[in-house]
């Protein structure tokens, strides 16, 4: 092929499937502008911020310096437990539990890096959920941990965007995330692939019926509030997160608060308050019907932690304590799954 | 070959102090082909104008670096060429169907099984030399935007050019041979 027809082939092939886009140079001006505005308030907001945050750094960190300093070196165990002793070292090993599915994943490598520093395990048991609560709460008592809330949590949750003018952080300043209903209970099942390329991990997600009916719902809302703009319309995002809470949302008028918990759930977290929860802030490309939705991972890691936690319900709703001991933090998941409660433990320094 | 058309040296210097009509009018010549490049590069229309889109905001961010007016075209696409990069990484809520090409409509048409073909085999092309020959072929750019596109020498985009172009026609050699 001659180079003037190879060009005319191009021509032909493209011109003919690339319609014209006429409404881009208004998109573009338009969110131009918001961004401008948006940006202007942010500066003037984040450099009270920073200097109050800097200030209150410099104190804490000479505070812990002093006061809490040496306690830092004490290595955390597992709490004595129905015959477990503390684990130690991180346990490389998963014991399958009936009813579950095989998991190819060792808890380590599943789980974020924000708990890095930890040591944990995964059991099983016939005891209900509540009865195991119970049984935990005492046990951890008994050992010198201060238990600190038993109830129901939510794994992974859906959130839309609703305009706040007194919010300056997270992903979408000037917006408070609003819960839409759609939960890790609504997933089915998930797995992990490359992507077509091969260079970037994805989580298939199926949901439930239920859960598709509902999402379905949700993206066409999305599309409905700026069918041309994608850029800069908060409305037409659908934002997922891991364990956010109506107290997060509460707080979301807190620059700090807000920009902690929006960081992604796989950054290391640290001796925080709270963990980073967000999953993805993303932008709904068209109305989804099928119930059936990709998202992307930022790496095999944190891919398989999601497709592990959406197959073990341990992102559906499920009981969960949590207990200290000095600076020492921990978590037991309890997560129905059939006849079975699947028992997680971990342990943050 | 398309000639760079020369923005106003004032209207460069106005959009780097802030004016936002100047910095349109700057890019209005230049979404056309950057949408074209990004639908080519990412396969799917409504991507394309999410390309370009945060590719203009990040080209207003980053106005400063703009050395002259004749480079604006180079620049702006080199930009959205990164954009599309980075799109591969990037998190959507789609079916996964969706997110797949342009769907080629079966045609007895000779023209459009050319074009099915053609279209096919760019997209089996690495990242880079699907950039190099749509900004070649396509776009009709000369080679000294290429390499600025790019971020290589000259001679090293007339080289990449050459393989790229000869990659192209064994592949659409090999498509014409399995029919």
């Amino acid at each position: 092929m001659e180079d003037t027809e190879l060009r005319s082939a191009f021509h032909a092939a493209y011109d003919t499937t690339i319609t014209p886009a006429p409404w881009l140079a208004a998109s573009i001006s338009k969110g131009l502008h918001q961004r401008t505005h948006r940006t202007a308030v942010q500066v003037r907001v984040r450099l009270g911020w920073v200097l109050a945050t800097v200030a209150l750094v410099l104190i804490v960190a000479i505070a812990i310096a002093v006061i809490v300093g040496p306690r830092l070196f004490v290595q955390p165990t597992v709490p004595g437990a129905q015959g477990w002793s503390p684990c130690g070292p991180v346990d490389n090993t998963i014991p399958h539990v009936a009813g579950l599915p095989d998991n190819p994943s060792p808890l380590p490598a599943a789980v974020p890096p924000g708990y890095g520093h930890e040591c944990g395990g995964y059991a099983g048991s016939t005891d209900s959920p509540a009865a195991l609560a119970e049984y935990f709460r005492g046990a951890l008592t008994g050992a010198g941990w201060s238990v600190n809330t038993v109830g129901t949590t939510q794994g992974f949750v859906v959130t839309t965007w609703v305009p706040d003018p007194k919010v300056t952080s997270g992903p979408e300043p000037g917006y408070r995330p609003a819960f839409t209903g759609l939960t890790g209970d609504d997933v089915a099942s998930a797995s992990t692939r490359l992507d077509a390329n091969g260079t970037s991990w994805l989580v298939d997600v199926r949901l439930t019926p239920q859960g598709a009916a509902l999402f379905a719902r949700l993206t066409q809302a999305n599309v409905a509030a700026c069918p041309t703009e994608f850029a800069g319309c908060p409305e037409r995002h659908l934002a997922e997160w891991i364990g956010l809470t109506q107290d997060d949302i509460d707080h979301w008028e807190d620059f700090a608060y807000a920009n902690h918990v929006s960081q992604p759930f796989d950054s290391a977290g640290g001796a925080q308050n709270t963990d980073p929860k967000l999953v993805v802030d993303a932008v709904t490309l068209q109305l989804i019907t099928g119930g059936v939705f990709e998202m992307g991972a930022s790496s095999r890691e944190s891919a398989d932690y999601l497709a592990l936690g959406f197959n073990t319900r341990l992102l559906a709703s499920h009981t969960q304590l949590t207990f200290t001991k000095g600076h020492a933090f921990g978590v037991i998941d309890l997560v129905p799954a059939g006849d079975v409660t699947a028992i997680w433990v971990r342990v943050v320094s | 070959m398309v000639a760079a058309p020369a923005a106003s040296v004032a209207l460069v210097e106005a959009a780097k102090a802030g004016d936002e009509g100047a910095f349109e009018q700057l890019l209005q010549p230049l979404l056309d082909p950057a949408y074209r490049l990004a639908c080519v590069m990412v396969q799917d229309r409504h991507l394309a104008e999410d390309v370009v889109q945060e590719a203009a905001f990040k080209a207003w961010r980053k106005l400063s670096q703009l050395r002259d007016g004749p480079q604006m075209r180079p620049w702006f696409l080199s930009i959205v060429a990164n954009q599309c990069r980075s799109e591969r990484r990037s998190r959507r809520f789609a079916s996964p169907q969706d997110l797949r090409d342009v769907p080629d409509e079966p045609s007895p048409d000779d023209a459009a099984v050319a074009g099915i073909e053609l279209r096919a085999a760019v997209r089996a092309m690495d990242v880079d030399k699907r950039l190099i020959v749509v900004l070649h072929w396509y776009l009709d750019l000369p080679v000294t935007e290429i390499a600025a596109i790019s971020h290589v020498s000259v001679h090293a985009a007339e080289s990449r050019l050459v393989r790229a172009t000869q990659e192209l026609r064994s592949r659409l050699e090999a498509g014409r041979g399995r029919h």
